[in-house]
């Protein structure tokens, strides 16, 4: 009984290796160089940066914030390594920041 | 080579040799566990391969070092099967209509690991995935529970459950399989 449990065992645990035929060559084809998505975050950070400037810019009460939190934020986004909707969300969380000031400014 | 000198050169200098390494070195077992959660499907295991190595490449920014990086693999592949399933509809149900092992088959290694993942089919699921991560990659129960994020009782549960179905459904290997010769 014992040794029909450790055959069947050792039956479940077959596992011949699989060849790799031209699985990491067709693989290493599909992956976009990682140059190609810093080039993406990097030009989202500037369009976010160049956005919020003109925003707060045109907003007299919240220009402290184009100082004080705007380029801070794009450089630390690019540094710390951020997702695009990491960036995205805490963009927009920004330019409300900046409104929001600014309207309680006025 | 170890994983962890060679994971620390695609994260600093994004070495695509090194992430070709660590692809050539654990595809067999990404794609054995897909092909066992497929039921043999092996184009489907591998299409989920080849996404499973491109979120792993993704991400590997964020791999921490606890279990090991196939186990992270395998977490990675898991998810992958479960979206790509959804994606396409497909179902180990419609595999049931498919033959089933021949029972008057005489064990023969190169052919039992097909069967196994053959039989699978009549298995739910995480007892599909529990019995491959615990057979064939020789993980813990607390590695397993660890892997695909249920807890250890479960893992235990899916794993004496899909072996009751497998016993019936791999007869042909009984009563007494001479595994092993």
């Amino acid at each position: 009984m014992k040794d029909r449990e450790e055959n069947f065992e050792k039956l479940l645990s077959m596992s011949p290796p699989i060849d790799d035929d031209g699985f990491t060559e067709n693989l290493m084809l599909r992956i976009p160089p990682r140059r190609d998505i810093l080039r993406i975050r990097t030009t989202v950070l500037l369009a976010f940066t160049f956005a919020a400037c003109g925003i707060v810019a045109a907003i007299p009460g919240a220009r402290h914030f184009l100082a004080e939190f705007v380029s801070g934020f794009a450089l630390t986004a690019l540094l710390a390594n951020l997702s695009l909707l990491t960036i995205t969300v805490l963009a927009a969380l920004l330019i409300w920041g900046a409104v929001a000031a600014a309207t309680s400014d006025a | 080579m170890e994983d962890a000198p060679l994971i620390a050169r695609v994260v600093a200098d994004d070495d695509r040799h090194a992430f070709a390494t660590l692809v050539r070195k654990h595809q067999s077992a990404v794609r054995a566990f897909l092909l066992r959660l497929s039921c043999g499907d092996r184009a489907l295991a591998d299409d989920v391969a080849q996404e499973t190595f491109l979120r792993a490449y993704q991400r590997i920014a964020t791999y921490r070092s606890e279990g090991g990086f196939l186990s992270w693999l395998f977490a990675i592949a898991y998810r992958a099967f479960a979206s790509e399933k959804r994606k396409r509809h497909w179902s180990a149900e419609e595999l049931k209509e498919s033959p089933e092992v021949d029972r008057s088959r005489i064990f023969n290694p190169d052919t039992a690991a097909e069967d196994v993942a053959r039989a699978m089919r009549h298995l739910r699921e995480p007892e599909r995935a529990c019995i491959s991560l615990c057979y064939q990659s020789g993980m813990s129960h607390q590695e397993v529970a660890n892997t695909l994020g249920y807890p250890v009782g479960t893992v235990k549960t899916h794993i004496g459950r899909g072996k009751e179905k497998l016993r019936a459904h791999l007869s042909a290997y009984g009563p007494e399989p001479e595994v092993g010769r």
